[in-house]
């Protein structure tokens, strides 16, 4: 019995070892809400995308502006002000996607422009030993650039928090 | 003997119905109003899961298609859900966007929020809005399209 018993041991040990660090690679959906960590993601990148596009464009000023042409925008810098590492430009980049999709503006360089796009992301991160609190806030504006006027401004917060949990408990 | 056995099988019949009713887990009410050229409006109650979806609007806003809905949970528990938004040509056929993601939403108890979404491109006709918990077990799906 004791034999058997080892033997089956010995056989399941055997079977960890071989299986228990396989890794298995799929596809996902690049469009799910992708929450592995607090860290900046693309859940976060297509929410502000998709706040400043539906804000630029319900804007009854801007309505008013693209009613009857097709504006030519430039987009400078967004700054990253926060201590992570994020690709704003893959933001801007999302952004400018939509609004030459919606047909409403054009976009050049800064020679020929009439308005131009900047902004910033900045973060603030709290945490102690259970939980980790990070808040991110993108701000992106438009201004004449012949008036120097803003002409639009919007702000998407976002809220994520970590809560560190032991054993499952 | 034979007027019996009918009476056994209308009952049945009836139970029937009965048991297929009670199984129903959405009850929902419709009603659409035309506001202009082009734009819907539809009040839509859809109790399931304990979320009401509420005041589903599609129109046009200088040229773009824009879906709005108000989300409400009717329980008093606080709720993490995601929702998207599809869209539809003036033929009905869904048009496929990789763009369209799940957006994130907390409700809390009691708690309702509107959320709306600009249509990718100028053709769109009418939307559909897919809600699912954060972690996509369960999901239901509106059955509703703006007026085409």
């Amino acid at each position: 019995m004791m034999r058997f018993l080892f033997k089956v041991g010995s056989y399941a040990l055997l079977a960890m070892m071989l299986f228990g660090c396989a890794s298995k690679v799929e596809y996902g959906d690049a469009q799910a809400v992708e929450t592995v960590n607090a860290h900046f993601g693309s859940t976060d990148l297509q929410q502000i995308a998709a706040k400043m596009v539906d804000s630029m464009l319900t804007t009854p000023s801007i309505i008013v502006m693209t009613a009857h042409k097709k504006p030519v925008l430039v987009v400078d810098v967004v700054r990253n002000k926060t201590l992570e590492h994020i690709d704003t430009e893959s933001v801007t980049d999302t952004i400018v996607n939509k609004l030459l999709r919606s047909g409403k503006f054009n976009f050049g360089q800064k020679a020929g422009a009439e308005h131009l796009i900047y902004g910033n992301l900045s973060s603030i991160t709290k945490s102690n030993n259970k939980t980790e609190d990070v808040y991110y806030k993108f701000t992106l504006k438009m201004q004449n650039i012949s008036t120097g006027l803003l002409e639009w401004q919007e702000e998407k917060e976002i809220r994520k928090q970590v809560n560190r949990t032991f054993f499952g408990l | 003997m034979l007027s019996t056995v009918k009476q056994m099988g209308g009952l049945g019949l009836i139970s029937f119905i009965v048991l297929l009713a009670g199984c129903a887990s959405t009850a929902e009410k419709t009603q659409i109003s035309i506001i202009d050229q082009g734009a819907s409006q539809v009040k839509a109650f859809y109790f399931t899961d304990g979320l009401a979806v509420e005041q589903m609007q599609g129109e046009y806003q200088n040229g773009l298609y824009r879906g709005r809905v108000v989300l409400r949970n009717t329980r008093n528990q606080m709720r993490q859900l995601q929702y998207q938004f599809t869209w539809y040509d003036t033929q009905g056929n869904m048009v496929d966007f990789d763009d369209s993601a799940w957006t994130p939403i907390i409700l809390y108890g009691k708690g309702e929020k509107s959320v709306a979404a600009i249509a990718p491109i100028a053709k769109i006709a009418g939307f559909k809005v897919s809600i699912r918990d954060l972690k996509a077990t369960k999901i239901f799906k509106t059955n509703f399209l703006g007026k085409y």
